[in-house]
């Protein structure tokens, strides 16, 4: 025990203060000064021999021990606590003294706290016998043989052995039949869940959990019980809790886990990255794999396969642990990489190479899968008529090699069919059918096929087909009744009135609204002109209400089937001399919306007609949402007469709101905004752009930005140079004469879209496309390669004619187009059509 | 990456009826009710692995990050457990 002089110790008592030696002992014992107050009970000892005093100096020992061992120094500690026993008259089994012995591996002495002449102050009870199960277990016979022989410890301690002994040997019915042997009470009692668990760690770990469960904490065998509770935890929670245990508890666990010697020191490098409690980079844990991979299984030269992509650098080391790649793997695995690090083009090239590769390897489906697979990488949800025609092979193609796709087969025909390439979609058509004869979504698409080359007959029977294997496809149904409608306006187109009241009386049949059915009537009376097609013809007038709509209708159908325009009307007589009704209006817009592109110019036609009316409702009481949804009809259909009309009324309405600023400013003036507008409507356009990014309105603040031009451009230093009326003409006079610059400007303008937009109108694909594939995705870095390229081509030529070219060539910069619409919630919903 | 094949505990070499029974039982065993994060995973394994098509797009394709519990997975797979050796668990109770 150390014996080194202590400093001098603040007093507990106040100096000053008379106390009794007696209280100074008590005090300075609870301040926790141990060795004075040893010192001071002892002196009070060799007055009188009091049990107090007695005690007071036990209690002294006790917390000095204890000081000692929480410092590790056990040895000391048992001293002070026998000093304890021999001076004080305690026990010495009593306190931690047991475990400080087990603690030094004094096991002998510990069992001799057992015998009648270990401690004659002892009282022998059962949880000290508890406590030493498992030191009887493993001490050798002779130790044991001191104690007394009625003593659990001893009369249970061969079973107790024989039960280990079958644990180890595996053999379950032996280890029930020597667990059977040790009873409820017996200081063993802890090994009767134990060893079981033990066994069923590995094969029932459900089963030894409930079985460790029944194991108090802290136990006499608990070095063994918490391997088990360890080993039964599932995944990654087994190796945190194997981090927890000692060295040889650890060994224990990865045995009967069955974790081979070699690999142990791998499983414990596992452990601590599951201790980090984030995830694994995938280069740390290839780097782990190849590090050990002597020995491992297949499952991780799998998974180190597939992380490849993470570290293409290591696949040679890879081939050398692991064994060699295929070459059509090894292209996988660095097409993989390549589009990690976002290079597209060497990703195509390698899964191409890998197309190939697995073709000729007989694994077709594998090779169909990647072609998919880098049409939905290259294409994406793109317009696929914005690629070159390859990608759309690369479908083809995959159907070759593998034709029982049907996902591809409709993708293929829908792809044909948007790019207007109809005669490849019925291809398509007719090879999906041939596959999938009697399958609903491939007659869908054929009826869609057939409607889009207007094969009306073709399209009903496919039709029809459909219907029988599915009769409430009301879809379907809606699409014949419109392809006898079709076919009606071209029966009445060719002056066939007999074959087009045929196929009306089908369409009839189809029908389901009566606004169709009304359109039907309506279409009969146009198919004659005789008198009884003229009372149908006004019967279908007043059931479309006898005005607006009415002559909406009346004026499309008629351009459809081929007839004056103006004439039907006259002879239909709708009443479109009063002011509209808003919601005849919004009907109206909504039959716009519903017109396809292929109709535009019937559109402006019928618009003709209809302008007066419909500027004449400009005025009625729309809803703020109403006149938004009216206005983007019109803008979209760049119809700007009437798109004035209700912008303007509706920024009278709603002076505040920035988004009729910017329509009605554009209806005025159109994409050339940016050179005609006034200086009032330059502040105008400031003032809605300042409220609508207050309002956090960005689609409108886009709309507006590109409306006012390039930053600086239009400036407020710089208004009172501008020629309001001639901008874009002295714009164009005080162009740069490098083509480097001219295309610098125009990206100034247009932003590199620009750029792509224009170099894509004026490069054929063959040129385009490789730059576009070596930029990777990299607008900026496209752009900069174009002007490349296109300064290149024209190095030859007299800059005047790129900008004012007569015809073709490249076009005059411009100012930037409206950009595609930003969603804002607040207009979410508005424009469905 | 969580693998799908260790998820549904099922070898690479499963067919698919076997798989699917993989999954209902997996399923049974956790319901969206009882564990969703569970459920959602099993099927989300199904889903990558129920045909021989989705099998070989996973094999092709998959390349997501490694978890603690698949890098676990990979190399313990050909783990056999064993009883304790009687030397190892007497030394753990405290034998010399």
């Amino acid at each position: 025990m150390s014996r080194k002089h202590r400093p001098a110790l603040s007093r507990p008592t106040p100096a000053g203060t008379p106390v009794s030696p007696e209280t100074h002992a008590r005090q300075v014992l609870d301040a926790g000064l141990y060795r004075e107050a040893i010192e001071l009970y002892k002196n009070l000892l060799k007055q009188e021999r009091r049990s107090e005093w007695l005690d007071g100096l036990a209690a002294s020992y006790a917390g000095r021990a204890k000081e000692l061992a929480s410092k590790g120094m056990l040895q000391e500690a048992l001293v002070v606590w026998r000093n304890r026993s021999t001076l004080c008259g305690k026990s010495l089994a009593e306190g931690p003294y047991l475990d400080w012995l087990l603690r030094t591996g004094a096991h002998d002495a510990a069992l001799r706290l057992l015998t009648p002449t270990g401690d004659a102050a002892a009282t022998v009870d059962a949880d000290l016998e508890t406590r030493l199960a498992a030191v009887a277990l493993t001490a050798p016979d002779s130790a044991t043989a001191q104690l007394a022989a009625d003593s659990p410890l001893r009369r249970h301690r061969a079973t107790a052995q024989a039960a280990i002994a079958a644990c180890c040997r595996g053999d379950l019915a032996d280890l029930d039949e020597q667990l059977r042997g040790i009873p409820f009470r017996s200081p063993y009692r802890d090994l009767r869940f134990i060893l079981k668990a033990l066994l069923l760690v590995g094969n029932d770990p459900a089963q030894a959990a409930g079985l460790i469960a029944r194991v108090t904490v802290d136990g006499p065998f608990e070095r063994l019980a918490a391997v088990v509770r360890a080993g039964v935890l599932p995944d990654r929670r087994w190796l945190l809790a194997l981090l927890d245990l000692d060295e040889e508890g650890r060994h224990l666990l990865l045995e009967i886990k069955g974790c081979p010697e070699n690999r142990r020191s791998l499983l414990l490098e596992v452990a601590e990255l599951a201790r980090a409690g984030v995830p694994p980079t995938p280069t740390r844990v290839v780097d782990l794999l190849l590090r050990r991979s002597r020995g491992l299984p297949a499952t991780a030269a799998r998974l180190c396969r597939r992380l490849l992509p993470y570290a293409e650098k290591r696949l040679a080391e890879y081939q050398n642990a692991f064994g060699p790649l295929g070459e059509a793997e090894s292209e996988r695995i660095l097409a993989l990489a390549a589009q990690r690090r976002g290079a597209t083009n060497h990703s195509e090239s390698h899964w191409l190479r890998a197309v190939r590769l697995f073709s000729t390897e007989e694994a077709p489906l594998q090779a169909a899968l990647i072609l998919r697979y880098l049409f939905d990488l290259i294409v994406g949800d793109q317009d696929a008529s914005d690629y070159d025609d390859e990608c759309t092979t690369w479908l083809e193609r995959s159907l070759e090699l593998d034709p029982d796709d049907r996902a591809t087969h409709l993708k293929l025909i829908r792809l044909h069919r948007q790019g207007q390439n109809l005669k490849a979609a019925r291809a398509s058509v007719e090879t999906a059918l041939a596959r999938f004869a009697n399958d609903p979504a491939v007659l869908l698409e054929a009826v869609e096929t057939a409607l889009a080359g207007n094969a009306f007959k073709k399209a009903v029977t496919l039709a029809k087909r459909l219907l029988d294997l599915d009769p409430i496809n009301s879809k379907v149904r809606a699409l014949i009744g419109r392809a006898h409608l079709s076919h009606a306006r071209k029966q009445i187109r060719l002056h066939r009135p007999e074959a087009a009241g045929k196929e009306l009386d089908l369409a009839d049949e189809w029908l389901a609204t009566a606004h169709e059915r009304s359109v039907s009537k309506l279409l009969r009376g146009l198919s004659a002109a005789d008198a009884s097609a003229t009372v149908l013809l006004r019967e279908a007038v007043g059931e479309l209400g006898g005005k607006l709509l009415a002559a909406w209708h009346v004026l499309l159908e008629s351009i459809r089937v081929g007839s004056q325009p103006a004439g039907e009307l006259r002879r239909a007589a709708p009443d479109l001399s009063g002011m509209p009704v808003p919601r005849e209006v919004l009907t109206v817009m909504h039959a716009i919306n519903a017109l396809g592109e292929n109709e535009s110019k019937a559109l402006r036609t019928v618009l003709d007609t209809l302008r007066a009316p419909l500027k004449r409702a400009a005025a009625g009481d729309f809803s703020e949402s109403e006149r938004i949804s009216i206005c983007e009809t019109l803008l979209s259909r760049e119809e700007r007469v009437l798109l004035q009309a209700y912008a303007d009324a509706g920024l009278r309405r709603w002076p505040e709101r920035p988004l009729f600023v910017y329509l009605a400013i554009f209806a005025k003036h159109g994409k050339g905004a940016f050179f005609a507008m006034s200086e009032r409507e330059r502040q105008a356009l400031e003032g809605a752009l300042k409220k609508a990014l207050e309002d956090g309105d960005q689609r409108t603040v886009l709309r507006i930005r590109d409306l006012m031009g390039p930053t600086g451009y239009f400036s407020g230093e710089d208004s009172d140079d501008s020629d309001d009326d001639d901008g874009f003409g002295d714009f164009v006079d005080d162009l740069p004469a490098n083509p480097r610059d001219v295309f610098n400007l125009l990206i100034s303008m247009g932003g590199h879209n620009e750029v792509i937009r224009m170099a894509r109108e004026v490069l054929p694909d063959s040129k385009f496309r490789p730059l576009e594939r070596a930029a990777g995705g990299n607008r900026k870095k496209l752009a900069e390669m174009l002007i490349e390229l296109l300064v290149e081509s024209l190095a030859n030529l007299d800059l005047s004619s790129l900008i004012a070219p007569p015809s073709g060539g490249l076009p005059k910069p411009r100012p930037p187009a409206p950009k595609q619409p930003v969603q804002d919630d607040r207009q979410k919903g508005l424009f469905d059509d | 990456m969580i693998d799908p094949y260790r998820v549904l505990g099922v070898d690479l070499t499963a067919s698919d009826e076997t798989i699917r029974a993989a999954y209902l039982a997996a399923i049974r065993e956790s319901p969206p009710e009882r564990d969703r994060e569970r459920f959602e995973s099993v099927r989300t394994a199904y889903e990558a692995i129920c045909n021989h098509r989705r099998r070989l797009a996973h094999a092709l394709f998959d390349c997501s990050l490694p978890t603690i519990d698949d890098l676990l997975s990979a190399v313990s797979s050909d783990f056999v457990p064993q009883p304790p050796t009687e030397r190892r668990l007497l030394r753990l109770l405290g034998a010399k």
